[in-house]
């Protein structure tokens, strides 16, 4: 007889085959269930749940991490240098246009030894006037508000053009560019001056006139980052009314 | 009215740890699986044995089915790897019969219809562990020998001389018996 014939015909005699069981089989098993009660399947299940909050959590934190660090706030220094790129820029070709200026327009020969005179004597002058500047443009700067280094520059033309007319009385947009040098130059002058014309101080001239002598309804402050912070005195507006 | 449950139902049940259902399931399988443990047990005894350790495993193990397949089959895999186990801790899987002893007849036709399935039982109850594990495994379960090597630590080609030495013998026996003799003679 075949391999495959000899097992189909065992196979198939056991295929009805249903043994009796013994009777007092289950009470044992439900016994032995009592001692274990425990399911090894369920604990691995509950471990591998576990690990699995645990890797979610580590997840979110991520993401968290990450997210806080796209949107953490700009540098200050970074905001603060490339301004002054700007103006240096600016500076360097101010100066290019005033070279130019003195060659064409004058007509006069120009030398070092010329401008660096010029350039002394509108320092001196300048220091000496400087109090006065300021309360005289303070008028003019106020259509200029919205931009502050636009200001200061316009400030120092309206300085520098009348001493230097004093000084040889050439033509004056010829003066205006022979100062204009010096002035961003000065470091020192440029940091009094910016604190003399800030936004602040503007914007506090210009609504002086709602003011109760030391009791300002309305003033304005700015600190060195440049956020401009308004104060309304309530008390200061029930004495005026 | 008495309310009929499917297997799915008692699966859940025991699923939830339900003993009733535990006992349902038991009352529904274990003649079917009872069976598979006479097949592979030397004796009735160890098949008890088998059957109790089965559904031991079973009921600790029915949280982990998630429905892949059939529940019968996964049920049978249990039983037939409990019986392995119980076989191989009794350390009687290498017994191995020398070839002489294989009773060599002549005549190799016999009636399988006129077999009872007991006296065929005892035949194979009656085969060496070795020979009983590999013949239940490929010629009743169906398992490859790849399987059965795997399953037993032993070789394909062990498992492949085992089977062959397992159908010779009970062939042997089988004619035996037809001669009418006492198929007891035998299958002891």
């Amino acid at each position: 007889m075949p391999d495959e014939t000899f097992d189909k015909g065992i196979r198939e005699k056991f295929e009805s085959f249903e043994p009796k069981i013994p009777n007092d089989l289950w009470s044992s098993i439900a016994e032995q269930l009592d001692e274990n009660p425990m399911m090894p399947i369920a604990g691995r299940a509950k471990r591998k749940n576990t690990f699995t909050w645990l890797r979610v959590a580590a997840a979110v934190a991520v993401l968290i991490g990450l997210g806080m660090y796209y949107v953490r706030p700009t540098s200050e220094v970074v905001y603060l240098s490339a301004k002054e790129e700007v103006i240096d820029k600016k500076v360097k070709e101010e100066e290019a246009k005033a070279s130019v200026r003195l060659e064409t327009k004058s007509g006069d020969i120009v030398d070092d030894r010329q401008a660096s005179k010029s350039y002394d004597y509108a320092s001196n002058v300048r220091r000496k006037e400087q109090a006065a500047i300021a309360l005289e443009s303070r008028a003019a700067e106020a259509e200029h508000v919205e931009l502050r280094r636009p200001v200061i520059e316009e400030e120092v033309f309206a300085v520098e053009a009348p001493s230097y007319e004093r000084g040889d009385g050439s033509p004056s947009h010829v003066q205006l560019s022979l100062v204009k040098t010096p002035v961003l130059s000065d470091k020192s002058f440029k940091l009094r001056e910016k604190k003399s014309f800030g936004v602040d101080e503007i914007l506090n001239y210009v609504v002086r006139s709602v003011g109760h002598g030391e009791e300002k309804v309305l003033s304005f402050a700015s600190d060195d980052e440049g956020t401009l912070k308004v104060a309304v005195d309530l008390k200061a507006i029930k004495i005026r009314l | 009215m008495k309310q009929v449950y499917t297997i799915d139902d008692l699966v859940d049940g025991c699923q939830r740890g339900e003993r009733k259902a535990q006992e349902s399931l038991y009352r529904a399988v274990a003649s079917k699986m009872f069976h598979i443990c006479l097949r592979y047990a030397g004796s009735e005894a160890e098949a008890e044995d088998i059957l109790q350790n089965g559904f031991i495993k079973v009921f600790q193990c029915i949280p982990g089915f998630r429905g892949e397949g059939s529940f019968e089959g996964w049920l049978r895999r249990i039983f037939v790897n409990t019986a392995i186990e119980t076989v191989r801790k009794n350390k009687r899987l290498q017994q191995v019969i020398s070839v002489d002893q294989i009773f060599e007849e002549e005549q190799q036709t016999f009636d399988m219809d006129a077999l009872e399935v007991r006296d065929l039982l005892r035949l194979i109850q009656g085969l060496p562990d070795g020979y009983r594990m590999v013949f239940n495994m490929y010629a009743i379960e169906g398992y490859s020998h790849k399987e059965i090597a795997e399953a037993l630590n032993i070789s394909e080609g062990a498992s492949k001389s085992q089977l062959s030495r397992a159908r010779a013998w009970l062939k042997s026996k089988l004619v035996m018996l037809e001669r009418g003799g006492n198929y007891g003679s035998y299958a002891g």
